[in-house]
């Protein structure tokens, strides 16, 4: 990025840290102004937008997979009665 | 141990199956895939803990206890089928990311925007398993911190208790892991 760019706008680190506090405390009005605008002109940082975004969502699928309650019950049963015989 | 204890710690060790099992069998079936090979491991982890009872004296929380002796299993389990994990040492993951960035902190454009900016990669299954060879890299802690947040969908205080560290450090260390994680993926698919 050309210097004047950087004198105006947030580095490309601090704009990769800011869509991470984003995504978990939350951004003071500054910071999101401050975001929105570097990543109207940076490409590269929005990329990383959309791959945060989307290693978010994919770990949440997989914790939120529902497992069948029945088997899942058969199978504590089975292991309670082993733990009673060991 | 004597009879009495014995049958404490039965009891100690179903109630936790009552608490845990699900938790632990959908780790493991995240780590291992569907099947018995996870149904088994997290038989056995409740069997060690049974066995090893007198180490864990409830100096941690019985749940953090029995995912150290199930994630110990796994690592095993991969082990003898010739898959290990092989989780990156902090300082070269740290060096990795940085150098991610010029002098002036920015970096360029690379070509892989549009890759990023494509849809379904969520249900693209190379796309998947890419993911999951790549999470195998992150540095433990790393790993560890961004599963419990959206894996097990934890708090972000209690994550930042639980490995004592400040909540800047924390989306910090989220930051460096999806930084690692997207370098790997573009890597992969370069190749």
């Amino acid at each position: 990025m050309s210097d004047w760019k950087n004198k105006l706008m947030l580095s490309c680190v601090r704009a990769t840290e800011l869509i991470e506090k984003k995504q978990t405390l939350g951004l003071s009005y500054i910071e999101n102004f401050q975001l929105r605008m570097h990543l109207s002109m940076c490409k590269a940082c929005l990329s990383y937008e959309y791959e945060s975004l989307l290693v978010s969502k994919l770990l949440q699928q997989e914790g939120s997979v529902e497992t069948d309650p029945e088997k899942e019950a058969a199978l504590q049963k089975v292991l309670e009665e082993k733990i009673k015989d060991l | 141990m004597e009879l009495h204890d014995t049958i404490y710690v039965k009891e100690t060790v179903s109630s936790w199956v009552k608490n845990h099992h699900s938790e632990l069998l959908k780790w493991a079936k995240y780590k291992l895939g569907q099947g018995h090979a996870a149904e088994d491991l997290v038989q056995d982890t409740f069997i060690a803990a049974f066995n090893s009872f007198d180490r864990f004296e409830g100096r941690s929380h019985p749940q953090t206890w029995l995912f150290q002796i199930l994630n110990n299993k796994i690592m095993d389990h991969f082990r003898k089928s010739g898959r290990t994990e092989k989780p990156m040492a902090l300082e070269d993951a740290n060096f990795l990311v940085e150098n991610l960035f010029d002098k002036n902190q920015n970096w360029d454009i690379n070509g892989f925007e549009s890759y990023w900016t494509s849809e379904n990669l969520l249900d693209n299954p190379d796309f998947r398993e890419n993911f999951n060879s790549c999470m195998m890299d992150l540095p433990l802690e790393w790993k560890n911190i961004i599963s419990d947040k959206y894996f097990f969908d934890k708090k972000s205080e209690i994550i930042c208790q639980e490995y004592q560290i400040t909540a800047t450090n924390y989306w910090q260390i989220i930051r460096r892991a999806k930084l690692l994680l997207k370098k790997c993926l573009e890597n992969l698919i370069k190749s």
